[in-house]
């Protein structure tokens, strides 16, 4: 009963940090688009100096 | 059980007083919103060269129209308009006597306010543009106007206030529905941030432009205009952050991420988007370096909660794809609701707030600023976050309240003409905010109308993308028209029926949210506390050391 019930917990255990991974993509990319525009603005500014 | 349970949940409906009160604050907010943007038009069609307005229509009354009634009209009615519906809707589907009594005096007194204000611009004696800056002088009744407005829309917060404690009350002990907790963080927000709009009004410039006092001190016209003015733009975000957290987890048949996250992120905005004002004068004279810096650093502090909403959102979409079966890193994407505008509009919103909030984190960057300070890149910014991201929430909102407070439906066709106003514009604004970006960068000034600067090449170079701008800004004024039809057809003509109103449920496993979340006078101290660090030094400094005082100018 126990040894059933236990790798059922564990793999909805899995699938629930597994399911964030595209989240964490998103938000790398969201980062990366960021700091990309900044240092873009950030070099006019240095030539513009 | 539970389905049945949840099923009652999603049939509440917001009962006939508060619907009507709701409905009365939306329509207003679209009549404003179509009003403005034929003006949007003309300025777009006048800086592209495209027409030349007629001698008696100035550009500047034009473009003080546009800002007053998108910037301050069209979202302040939306915005209370829809907190009535949202609050009724998650406390039981009505609200209290002194909410709705409430709500209509505020309704009453912004509507006054706003006949007086429109009056001034439209005899063009009010062409100080949205900012209304010192020295420039408009009409008092203008001044009058914009204040009835402003003190209107508190008369409509007390309205929610007093909604929340009626609900307290009647549920002691209990954490309030995320919603309604949203709506008065929101207010909150709004009472803090008018505090300096108001002084400024009340006590400089009505006595000045009424001539009872012959100067005004500029300097702290400003800076009591911008502790306002940064605020303000959370204002508008707030409403559309509450619909993503709460409504759009229902809509694409979700669950919330996490209540904890999301009340804390409206906490952090009561807390910092007041004492940052100084990012909108880095390159003003009169306030020392140190103090600018304080200000940019609190600044970058406030990108936090927007960069915790954007992680929420993500999570939110990938765990509703993948309970809906789909697997690898991306396949959640194509499980959403594309074609449905209630989930297509604010999600084209939500991508076109990625460029505009780093879009922001620029401007603020201190010396940064100096590269797109009055430039056409700084309205190519708001037009993609109010003009985008709060605009098409506020639109993919509309399509379900409004027929939900009239007792109709979206329709099928209805909801494809939607997707097809919604494509027009975010294509409009990729159009004309892109050319504005690109044009700010090469340094085309921002409220100029059409000037070649005599033949001068830099500016004659601006003009193709000048051409850009004015298809774009077109491109808008036809899906704004769409948007006005659609609103009235769903308002007063659609089928009857039941629109269901989408609130998000929580999931099971969340964690509870600790209870220090609605401890007002703790949440109220820290944000005065802040405010007064930021700012009280700065403002004694410029009463004291005042500069030479301005008289009025008229410049158009
Ligand atoms: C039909 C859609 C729209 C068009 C064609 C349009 C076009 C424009 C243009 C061309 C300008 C700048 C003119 C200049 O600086 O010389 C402008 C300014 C402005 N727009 Fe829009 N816009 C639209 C929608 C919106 C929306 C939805 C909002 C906000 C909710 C908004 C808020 C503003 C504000 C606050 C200004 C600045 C006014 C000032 O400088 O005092 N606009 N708009
Ligand atoms: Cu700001």
């Amino acid at each position: 009963m126990a040894q059933t019930t236990a790798p059922q917990t564990q793999q909805r255990h899995e699938e629930h940090t597994e399911s964030l991974r595209g989240t964490l993509a998103s938000v790398m990319i969201l980062g990366t688009f960021i700091v990309v525009c900044w240092l873009g603005v950030f070099i006019l500014f240095l030539t513009r100096q | 059980m539970a389905q049945a349970q949840m099923a009652d949940v999603q049939d509440v409906r917001v009962d006939r007083p508060a619907a009507r009160l709701s409905l009365a604050h939306v329509l207003v907010a679209f009549l404003a919103f179509g009003i403005a943007a034929i003006a949007g038009l003309l300025q777009g069609l006048v800086r592209g060269g495209v027409i030349t307005l007629p001698k008696w229509l100035n550009y500047y009354e034009v473009l003080t129209a546009h800002g007053v009634y998108m910037g301050l009209v069209f979202t302040t009615f939306f915005i209370i308009g829809f907190l009535f519906s949202g609050v009724a809707r998650t406390t039981g589907g009505s609200l209290p006597p002194a909410g709705l009594r409430l709500g209509w005096t505020g309704w009453w007194m912004m509507v006054v306010g706003l006949v007086m204000a429109t009056v001034t611009v439209l005899t063009n004696n009010a062409s100080v543009l949205y900012t209304f800056y010192a020295p420039m002088k408009a009409s008092p009744y203008f001044y009058i106007g914009t204040g009835l407005l402003v003190v209107g829309s508190w008369v409509g917060g007390f309205g929610i206030f007093a909604s929340y404690r009626a609900w307290k009350r009647k549920n002691p002990g209990k954490l309030s529905p995320l919603f309604t907790f949203m709506a008065v963080c929101t207010m909150v927000l709004w009472q803090i941030a008018t505090i300096g709009v108001a002084l400024e009004v009340v006590l400089q410039l009505i006595p000045w432009s009424f001539g009872w006092v012959p100067t005004i001190n500029v300097l702290l016209s400003r800076m009591l205009l911008w502790y306002f003015g940064h605020p303000l733009v959370y204002f508008w975000l707030l409403p559309v952050y509450a619909m993503w957290y709460v409504n759009i987890p229902r809509i694409i048949g979700g669950k919330i991420f996490s209540d904890s996250l999301a009340r804390l992120s409206f906490l952090l905005f009561i807390f910092l988007s007041t004492p940052v004002g100084f990012h909108h004068q880095l390159m003003d004279p009169g306030i020392s370096p140190e103090w600018k810096f304080f200000h940019v650093l609190l600044t970058m502090a406030v990108v936090v909660p927007s960069l915790m909403t954007a992680f929420s959102m993500f999570a939110v979409f990938e765990s509703a794809g993948r309970a809906k079966g789909a697997t690898g890193l991306f396949g959640w994407f194509k499980k959403l609701p594309w074609n449905d505008v209630r989930f297509f509009a604010p999600v084209a919103g939500m991508i076109a707030f990625i460029p505009g909030g780093t879009g922001g984190i620029i401007n603020a960057s201190y010396q940064m600023n100096e590269v797109v300070h009055n430039t056409i890149w700084v309205t190519g910014h708001f037009h993609l976050t109010v003009g985008t991201a709060v605009a098409m929430t506020f639109f993919g909102i509309a399509y379900w309240l409004v027929p939900h407070l009239t007792g109709r439906q979206l329709t099928p066709a209805v909801n494809r003409l939607g997707l097809v106003q919604a494509v027009i514009w975010a294509t409009g604004m990729l159009l004309m905010s892109g050319s504005m970006h690109i044009l700010g960068l090469l340094g085309s000034p921002r409220r100029t109308a059409y000037t070649t600067y005599m033949n001068d090449p830099t500016a004659l170079s601006w003009m193709p993308l000048q051409g850009v701008m004015a298809l774009g800004g077109s491109l808008l004024f036809i899906s704004a028209m769409l948007m006005v039809g659609i609103v009235l057809y769903l308002a007063f003509f659609a089928p009857k029926g039941f629109e269901e109103y989408p609130i998000g449920e929580l999931d099971d496993t969340a964690e509870t949210t600790p209870r220090f979340m609605e401890r007002w006078s703790v949440i109220l101290s820290l944000a005065v506390f802040l405010i007064v660090i930021a700012y009280a030094y700065p403002v004694i400094d410029v009463i004291q050391n005042a500069p030479p005082g301005s008289p009025p100018l008229r410049t158009w």
